[in-house]
């Protein structure tokens, strides 16, 4: 049966100490490898270690601790697949994550946290995950053991990433010239590349239905848990993210929103309560609802708290609307321990749900009624990966670039040894086409630093992965706000395209 | 009169000053493991004084700083955290100056203000000029 609240507080804190013991192993273990004075069973060790942690982690509804464990993991995984040669920084990041853990695991309830952002640290990981440095990438001893499946009927990461390869090489031939049969291909490419990943969530739906009915015989209630929508297909991040969503929402649906039988019939309501979890595709997207009828959400003891905590001074709290108190549920170190009885016991489920929702690009919404019941939603891509990036207009119309934001951008710089990536990348204007009037910008990072023509100001948006390439790869086609970008990996982009006269 | 103690030894110098009520720490150089038991004297003697002058914020300008490594950086989160176990009132901001150009630095410390967005600002500069 998942989650604390129904756990003994002896349990626990038995998970509290030996998590925190296993972390020091954990980092024991990874200070070796990092030096590469690690031994096969150490290394072994470790990775068992993390597997543990996450796996009691999601068993006591530590939420925080799965998200930032999990993303941990990766960052192993990739630093075994480079044999541990990493960068100092992504050893500082590893090492912080282990730190992260460890403060989310003796939080003390109640007490002031600040703000902790988890949603922020996990972007400093996916930006390491999504580009590390190519440099320091081994090649398989193996001649391809990178390139087989690890299981049967599944495709390798790298046959994948070959495909977004190709993928970008068509985008590249529609730049210029309009051809609908092979923008046709491109859409079915960048689609299926999508659905490679794509498993079943209508089974996981299903088995939190069950849990749920459990845990509410086990504290004495009544409940109905309804299952509604059709059987879509997710991606495996979409599908962890989904999980960690309804355990939380679900275990709060029984155990704070749903009253016992007996206070439901003295307030007129049936003894049997309802759950609804209803799955409705929405464009690209998917849109999982959570419906109580149960007491609904205590707004005046969420203002009293927030008042407490020193989120908002007695003024703003006395003028708060019911929508801004509610919001405050998912506010990083919002910490509600006292108001136990109105959303969660532990206190910090919620904003490390949010975390991991926007951190995939979607969001969550909480609406209730006192007396009449509480309705969760919240949206996500079915299947997508999100990274930040600083959008750059070409010098060509119908054409942007991004570059990923671990490059910085500097604005005030001269036209002198600057590059234009359209000209690299031999694209023709289409006939009548006129340039845009180009500026130009310096993009570095740590001691890089290429000048580009560009064709308009520089933002940042967060962008999709639709069709992932290699880290080694300079482009990437990636989509944001509905507009498809080209991707360059300056690292990788320059140095492979030297700019010569009539290119 | 402030009691912190300067570093000026394995590729680091780290100076401390308290100026118009501004208790600052400036690193300069690299830190790597053999610096870390000072970096982490010079912090806990920080913490003790920012505490004793009740100041509302202590500067750490890493822009001439040219790596801290992991395990000097912990030292940093310790210290983070140790700020965050005080009562409210008693807390105090970290301001931390980096260097746009480094990424290294941009990443560890938004990493670090991760643990206590309201306890960190980050404050990122064009290197500065050496002389």
């Amino acid at each position: 049966m998942p989650g604390p609240e129904g756990l003994p507080v002896g349990i626990v804190a038995q998970f509290r100490a030996t998590s925190i013991e296993r972390l020091g192993r954990i980092e024991a273990a990874w200070g070796n490898l990092s030096q590469r004075i690690g031994t096969a069973e150490s290394e072994s060790e470790l990775f068992h270690d993390v597997h543990t942690l996450k796996g009691e982690a999601r068993l006591v509804g530590f939420a925080d601790v799965v998200l930032i464990t999990q993303r941990l993991e990766d960052l192993l995984v990739a630093a075994k697949r480079r044999r541990y040669r990493v960068s100092e920084d992504v050893d500082v990041l590893v090492t912080m994550a282990i730190q992260f853990i460890r403060m989310l695991l003796r939080k003390r309830a109640g007490a002031s946290q600040g703000g902790i952002d988890i949603n922020g640290f996990l972007k400093q990981i996916d930006e390491v995950l999504n580009e590390w440095p190519r440099q320091s990438e081994t090649p398989d001893s193996t001649g391809g053991a990178a390139a087989r499946t690890s299981e049967p009927g599944k495709l390798s990461v790298a046959v994948r990433q070959r495909l977004g390869n190709v993928a970008t090489q068509i985008f590249l031939e529609l730049v210029t010239e309009e051809r609908p049969r092979l923008r046709r291909a491109f859409d079915v490419m960048a689609y299926e590349l999508s659905q490679l990943d794509a498993v079943a969530l209508m089974p996981l739906v299903r088995r939190h239905a069950s849990s749920t009915k459990d845990l509410a015989a086990e504290l004495g209630k009544e409940v109905d848990v309804v299952v509604e929508g059709p059987d879509l297909k997710v991606g495996v991040e979409v599908l962890d993210t989904i999980h960690q969503a309804l355990l939380h929402t679900l275990r709060n649906a029984v155990d704070h929103g749903i009253e016992p039988p007996s206070d439901r019939s003295a307030i007129g309501k049936p003894r049997r309560g309802s759950v609804t979890v209803r799955i409705r595709p929405e464009a690209d997207m998917i849109a999982v609802t959570v419906q109580d009828d149960g007491a609904g959400v205590d707004t005046e003891s969420i203002r009293r708290r927030a008042e407490a905590l020193g989120m908002l001074s007695p003024e703003e709290a006395a003028a708060a609307p019911e929508a801004t108190l509610l919001d405050l549920v998912f506010a990083p170190g919002f910490s509600v321990r006292e108001s136990a009885s109105t959303i969660s016991g532990r206190g910090i489920g919620l904003d490390a749900v949010r975390a991991g929702i926007e951190r995939l690009g979607g969001n969550i919404s909480l609406e209730s009624r006192r007396g009449k019941g509480t309705t969760i939603v919240f949206r996500l891509p079915q299947s997508r990966r999100v990274i930040e990036v600083h959008r750059i207009p070409s010098t060509i119309p119908d054409l942007a670039f991004a570059v990923p934001t671990t490059w910085t951008v500097r604005t005030d710089v001269s036209a002198e040894g600057s590059i234009d990536p359209v000209t690299v990348l031999g694209i023709r204007r289409r006939n009548g086409a006129t340039g845009t009037a180009a500026s130009h910008i310096v993009l570095a990072r740590d001691g890089e630093s290429y000048a580009i023509a560009i064709g308009g100001p520089v933002t940042r948006v967060a962008a999709a992965r639709i069709c992932p390439t290699s880290p080694d790869d300079p482009l990437e086609v990636v989509e944001a706000n509905d507009e498809r970008l080209l991707l360059i990996r300056p690292d990788a982009f320059f140095p492979a395209h030297p700019v010569s006269p009539g290119s | 009169m402030i009691d912190i103690p300067t570093i000026d030894a394995n590729d680091l110098r780290a100076t401390p000053s308290f100026v118009d009520g501004q208790l600052s720490l400036q690193f300069a150089g690299s830190a790597d493991s053999r610096s870390q038991s000072a970096i982490e004297a010079m912090l806990q003697r920080t913490h003790a004084e920012a505490l004793r002058l009740q100041l509302p914020e202590v500067a750490v300008d890493f822009r001439d700083c040219d790596f801290v490594n992991s395990s000097c950086f912990k030292a940093f989160v310790v210290w983070l955290e140790q700020i965050q176990e005080l009562e409210a009132s008693k807390q105090y901001r970290l301001r931390f100056y980096s260097d746009e150009t480094k990424a290294w630095q941009r990443r560890s410390l938004q990493a670090l203000s991760c643990f206590a967005i309201e306890l960190v600002h980050i404050e990122t500069k064009p290197p500065r000029a050496r002389a």
